[in-house]
């Protein structure tokens, strides 16, 4: 380490050798502990995940788990697109893209207001398949803007938007990165409200909702 | 035989003092408080950043309702605590995020930071805590910072405890056992970020064949300003991407190396400021830099703030 003003010696003590001894073997169960969680963020071995397990009481409280957090930042997949969360209130065009309610909503987008949102999206588009959470998460949103925003949805609805390479830049000029062949539809469901109760109904077939040209 | 015995002998002693050396040398508290205003600051802003859609996020009929969260996560059940999981109510919520914010400007200021440090802690882990789902890169980051920086007296300097000690004309501490181990422990956790991220891009083939900043660049909404005209510049986007993973691996590595350690510093910051405009992850890039300060000596810190006279002058209480 680069040299650091150290002060008079009387101040410079090293602590005493049951300290050292002490807060060596507390250092060495962190650090442990610490190696593992951050080694799992990505692709994790069994061995891992289940040693990994055993620690969580420590791992998680203190968030050290980092739980597939994205620090490789983009692999170029399908998974490392931009989400919205998209509701369509009664009685709109569905075909119509600028009369759906779109999520993100507010916030600049360098900000984590903006992210939080963009976040929840991907998570809605990450449990697409997994019918219980994902109608859990659609019907939340939907009740939301049924209770607090007083807007009464129709449909809701995730969407991917998908990335335009190098190679479309070269060949069209100004492509269109919003055009209708950039959207996926990972996860849609049709909304019954009923009284207070809201339920929402995936969709399993694309002919069920009407799916907008944009 | 006694070879073998010598050897393994040898290799104790060895890896004994370097660890002692490592761990338990006494170093200047000052890097500390300069790491305890940058996590400070960041945390407040988290805090702050809640602010606008704080009902809309943990209120009772808000997109995310405990119940649903829970669903997700399992909640405290596991280890997820967060006091904002107590309360439903608007009012009450509204109470422990005011509470929250006056905690964290307290600990950014200084006052009573043994205390109010690890409250702070308490309270950005209860906003991870409350919806997990909705964090990202820059949260593990801040929270290890504050959780190391609750070791450490954080407060002896560029504090009102420190101010306030000075004042009674008290003599304290410049040094301390436990804030030699804050610091370490913040540098070497970070290297291992830093490691993580570098290998963890070489997972992908973009990061190998020098396209991943074209799709980052490519994020029509999350990218803050559009470079796609570097389409017709393949080379670039080819050289700054596997810039990218050299240097995250190169500083994993290299920045215990104290001829290395000032040029990967200072190449870490154009590097993080550049990763903003194609990311969107003003957070977490600038939380990084903050956290690189770990590694920069006491006496470069000192001169940029103006504060060389102070290690020898009277101390104040740690």
């Amino acid at each position: 380490m680069a040299k650091s003003t150290v002060p008079p010696p009387e101040e410079a003590a090293r602590p005493s050798e049951l300290f050292r001894t002490v807060a060596s073997l507390l250092l060495c169960i962190h650090l442990f502990c610490v190696t593992l969680a951050v080694w799992a963020n990505f692709s994790p071995s069994s061995l891992l995940y289940d040693v990994l397990g055993r620690l969580e009481a420590y791992t998680t409280l203190l968030n050290f788990n980092l739980n597939y957090t994205p620090y490789h930042l983009t692999h170029g997949t399908g998974e490392d697109v931009d989400d919205r969360i998209e509701l369509l209130p009664q009685g709109k065009d569905a075909a119509q893209a600028e009369q759906w309610i779109a999520l993100p909503d507010v916030g600049w987008r360098g900000s984590d207001r903006y992210k939080r949102y963009q976040r929840l999206a991907e998570v809605m588009s990450y449990f697409a398949q997994d019918e219980e959470r994902s109608a859990r998460l659609a019907t939340s949103v939907a009740e939301h803007f049924l209770n607090v925003a007083d807007v009464e949805p129709a449909q809701i609805r995730s969407r991917k938007h998908l990335l335009l390479t190098m190679q479309d830049y070269a060949a069209a000029g100004e492509p269109d990165p919003d055009g209708p062949q950039q959207w996926l539809i990972p996860y849609a469901a049709n909304v019954v409200i009923s009284g207070d109760e809201v339920e929402v109904i995936g969709v399993s077939e694309q002919g069920e909702v009407a799916l907008p040209t944009n | 035989m006694k070879s073998v015995r010598n050897y393994f002998s040898g290799l104790s002693a060895h890896v004994g003092a370097r660890w002692t050396h490592f761990w338990f040398e006494p170093l200047d508290l000052f890097p500390l408080s300069v790491l305890r205003i940058g996590a400070g600051l960041m945390a407040f802003y988290y805090v702050y950043s809640h602010t606008a859609d704080l009902l809309r996020w943990f209120g009772p009929r808000g997109l995310l309702p405990i119940e649903t969260v829970e669903q997700f996560t399992g909640g405290m059940e596991n280890f997820r605590f967060s006091y904002f999981n107590f309360v439903d109510v608007p009012g009450a919520v509204w109470t422990l995020h005011i509470i929250g914010a006056l905690v964290v400007l307290l600990f950014l200021l200084g006052l009573f930071t043994r205390v109010t440090s690890v409250l702070s802690l308490i309270v950005v882990l209860s906003y991870v805590h409350r919806a997990p789902m909705l964090t990202g890169q820059f949260e593990p980051v801040l929270t290890m910072v504050l959780f190391y920086l609750c070791l450490a007296p954080c407060g002896s300097f560029l504090s009102l405890d420190a101010w306030w000690h000075r004042r009674r004309g008290e003599r304290v501490k410049t040094t301390s056992p436990l804030g030699t181990i804050s610091l370490r422990l913040i540098q070497v956790h970070l290297t291992l970020f830093y490691l993580m991220m570098g290998l963890t891009k070489l997972a992908g083939q973009t990061w190998w064949a020098g396209s991943a900043v074209w799709w980052l660049i490519a994020h029509p909404e999350s990218r803050l300003v559009d470079w796609t005209a570097l389409h017709a510049a393949p080379y670039l986007i080819n050289a700054w991407t596997h810039a990218i993973v050299v240097f995250e691996l190169a500083f994993g590595v290299l920045v215990w190396n104290r001829w290395a350690r000032p040029l990967l510093l200072v190449i870490a910051v154009p590097m993080w400021l550049l990763l903003i405009p194609i990311t969107g992850l003003v957070s977490f890039c600038v939380m990084i830099l903050i956290a690189n300060l770990a590694f920069v000596p006491a006496d470069w810190l000192r001169a940029a703030l103006g504060r060389s006279g102070e290690a020898h002058a009277a101390p104040v209480a740690a």
